[in-house]
């Protein structure tokens, strides 16, 4: 009985993910499909371009927001941090890619900002700014979303590592304060942050959702070969992105193993370094210099909301006009129709989402509270959808669900964002419920409580503010989710994120950067609206958990 | 009469830690246990207020006016205990923690709140109802701690070490008040601590733990 809770959740998560994977698995065995695959032409340069993106832009992210807590962390600069990588956060991949096209395209807003008088453009050059064969611009864009989630992971680690006393100490030892930082508390930080280093690694190689805008498109790196052949009418090609499945599982693992090493002697060469014995005292110019690309990356991310908002608000945009035609709501009732079809079932999935993420979690939270290890292992079995490709199971599990006839069901689409919204709910509220003294809910049970009304009068306040916060997660999340809901939903459930991609495919920049509107606004108005209700519940109660 | 441990032994992941321990406590006498952390004291409230944590296991019954509490949920077992944090409940006001102890016997709200309003009064807390306990001084704390167990009723009183974080002077008034209230109400109390101070001054038996 006590148990069960454990085991739904587990369930919720575990099932699909492993029965999708050994579906793909077992439907990509085919030599046929793989003498296909591996006859490609490009096939080399999509998986180098895949890796080559994915690690440069997660090394580059990592970078920035260790040296962006580091040098926050002493100047108090720390809530206005959080307050400047909230918009980027709450908005999804997508939406913020497509903002980046509309910021540093040809015919963007910062080209138009400088022509014709400094540039002298009256056309748009033909410069490859977005989609550039390297893959830098999908490089940017990844690091402008991954660098504020880092920095607020990094943020979230600091509050188990006692980084004031780490630094005192360095500083008495007459360290300087940045080599105090990187050298004392960094390291703990990172330990922290591991999983969630993994998952940025896997989501830069693999994903869709930045790829679709600003990647090459001649060849696509390998996640968009794979989306293009999955949705071929064609048996074959099915095969083949089934055995393209395994090609990119295989990557990414393999990236991950190397990264885990690379990271390994990375650390031995920063041992050398800490136990040098050189001070560091004074600020470098370089260290001075590195706020820059700092600097750039927030900007970038705000600007490109900004771009999206600006798009979405106006008709015609003549080249080199900044602003569209009739910025006004007027040119938003004229898509109002599209939006509105997206906005209930996107809303809908949200909502139910955070409800099933937080209650799932809260009862299994309750249930392993005393139970230290077991809820390590939990962390680690939900946290394995996100360090795996996506494709690498939703391919199998919609062959499933087509079996099963679920595909395209409302349920089925909440079932797939649950397996992405469990880890965030679980991270936060386990934790809290950790730190809830154990005397309380005893006292409250010595002074006549049953645990029923124990729970409800004692541990369910506490946690609240966390629930609300673990709800807001879970409703971004699932905003955000491009693949599962158009692989589950089989096309049949459109949200804001499937109809922006859409649209995006069809060259549509204007309804793509509406949906991109949609997608960045309703997370952050719940995001605002769970800290409103968050503050205002126990006002005046100073030695609430925070 | 009175509190009764009966062959009481506690053990932690199978290692015997305590016990077989017999103690009989009259109404309105205090009996003292002491000896050093990790003896088991605090363990063996724990054991008579049916919380102890996953990992001890007991056996040897508790009796309480010759009803048996042992195999009774904590709730049902009407004792107060009092522990070295005051652990108030951070989201309720100084009104909200007491009357969260207070039994359902006083059932309107007005009535409710005189005898809170008189109890906190006959603690010179006056005017302290609404506020925060985050905001209170350490003895004010525990003083609320004690009013919040008493209200509650309790048959019997257990003490784990709660004087141990109050500053001299501040321990010697909750001191002389927690004796008091326990004479008073002819409460049959047992105290855990490691201060031959504390022992002295509940002027009972002591019970002294051996390391295991």
């Amino acid at each position: 009985m006590k148990w069960m809770p454990v085991g739904i959740l587990l369930a919720i998560s575990a099932l699909p993910v492993g029965a999708g994977l050994v579906g793909t698995i077992a439907a990509g065995f085919e030599a046929q499909a793989w003498r296909a695959l591996l006859s490609t032409p490009g096939l080399v340069r999509a998986v180098s371009l895949s890796v080559w993106t994915g690690v440069a832009a997660t090394v580059i992210s990592l970078l920035l927001a260790h040296v962006t807590v580091a040098l926050a962390w002493s100047s108090e600069r720390l809530v206005r941090l959080r307050m400047w990588a909230l918009p980027v956060l709450a908005t999804p991949h997508l939406a913020l890619a497509i903002g980046l096209v509309l910021l540093l395209s040809p015919s963007g807003l910062l080209l138009r900002l400088l022509s014709p008088w400094a540039t002298g453009f009256e056309q748009p050059p033909d410069w490859a700014t977005v989609q550039d064969s390297l893959g830098i611009a999908l490089i940017l864009g990844l690091v402008t979303k991954e660098t504020p989630f880092l920095i607020l992971v990094l943020l979230g680690s600091l509050a188990q590592v006692d980084a004031e006393r780490l630094m005192l100490q360095a500083r008495v030892l007459g360290y300087g304060r940045l080599k105090s930082w990187l050298v004392a508390v960094a390291p703990l930080l990172q330990r922290q942050s591991y999983l969630a280093t993994a998952a940025v690694l896997v989501f830069g190689i693999t994903n869709v959702e930045v790829a679709l805008p600003l990647g090459p498109s001649t060849p696509p790196p390998l996640s968009l070969l794979l989306l293009q052949w999955f949705s071929d009418a064609e048996p074959a090609m099915r095969l083949r992105a089934f055995a393209g499945a395994w090609l990119l599982l295989g990557i990414a693992m393999l990236t991950l193993v190397f990264g885990h090493f690379a990271s390994r002697s990375m650390a031995s060469a920063w041992r050398r370094w800490a136990t040098s014995g050189r001070r560091a005292v004074r600020d470098t110019p370089g260290q001075r210099l590195i706020s820059i690309p700092i600097a750039f990356v927030l900007t970038l991310g705000i600007a490109a909301v900004f771009a999206l908002l600006l798009r979405s608000f106006g008709g015609a945009w003549r080249f080199p006009h900044v602003l569209p035609a009739q910025p006004s709501l007027h040119a938003w009732q004229s898509i109002a129709a599209e939006l509105d079809a997206a906005l209930g079932p996107t809303l809908a999935l949200g909502f139910a989402t955070a409800v099933f993420a937080v209650l799932l979690v809260v009862a299994a939270a309750e249930a392993l509270h005393d139970r230290p290890g077991t809820r390590g292992g939990i962390a680690v079995v939900l946290f394995i959808p996100l360090l795996l490709p996506q494709m690498a199971f939703l391919f199998g599990l919609q062959t499933l669900l087509i079996k099963l006839s679920l595909d395209g069901t409302f349920l089925a689409v909440l079932w797939s964002h649950l397996i992405f919204a469990l880890p965030y709910a679980w991270a936060v509220l386990s934790e809290a419920r950790v730190q809830i003294p154990s005397g309380l809910p005893l006292t409250a049970r010595v002074l006549g409580s049953g645990p029923a009304r124990t729970w409800l009068l004692v541990i369910a306040p506490l946690l609240t503010k966390s629930m609300l916060l673990a709800a807001a997660l879970g409703f971004a999340v699932s905003v955000a989710l491009y693949l599962p809901t158009s692989f589950a939903g089989a096309g049949r459930i459109a949200t804001a994120t499937t109809e922006a991609a859409a649209a995006m495919n069809a060259g549509n920049l204007r309804t793509a950067a509406a949906q991109g509107v949609v997608q960045a606004l309703a997370p952050l108005l719940v995001f605002a609206l769970a800290a409103v209700l968050g503050h205002a519940l126990f006002r005046h109660r100073r030695g609430m958990p925070r | 009469m009175g509190l009764a441990l009966q062959q009481v032994e506690l053990a932690v992941v199978g290692r015997h830690l305590l016990g077989p321990l017999d103690v009989i406590i009259e109404p309105g006498k205090i009996a003292t246990i002491t000896g050093r952390s990790g003896t088991g004291k605090s363990s063996l409230l724990s054991y008579i207020c049916g919380v102890l944590p996953n990992d001890f296991s007991a056996q040897g019954a508790i009796l309480l006016n010759d009803d048996n509490l042992t195999q009774l949920p904590p709730e049902k077992r009407r004792l107060g205990i009092l522990f070295q944090d005051d652990l108030l409940f951070p989201h309720l006001s100084v009104a909200g923690n007491l009357a969260f102890g207070l039994p359902r016997m006083q059932r309107s709200r007005e009535e409710r709140t005189r005898v809170i309003t008189d109890a906190l009064a006959s603690f010179g807390l006056t005017g302290f109802a609404s506020r925060d306990p985050a905001t209170l001084s350490g003895g004010q704390r525990a003083r609320v701690a004690l009013l919040r167990t008493l209200l509650s009723r309790p048959r019997a009183l257990l003490l784990d070490e709660p004087f141990a974080h109050l500053d001299p002077d501040t321990r010697s008034t909750v001191r002389r008040l927690v004796v008091a209230e326990a004479n008073r109400r002819a409460l049959p109390t047992l105290l855990v601590t490691h201060d031959e101070d504390d022992a002295q001054f509940a002027d009972g038996p002591i019970i002294r733990l051996r390391t295991p």
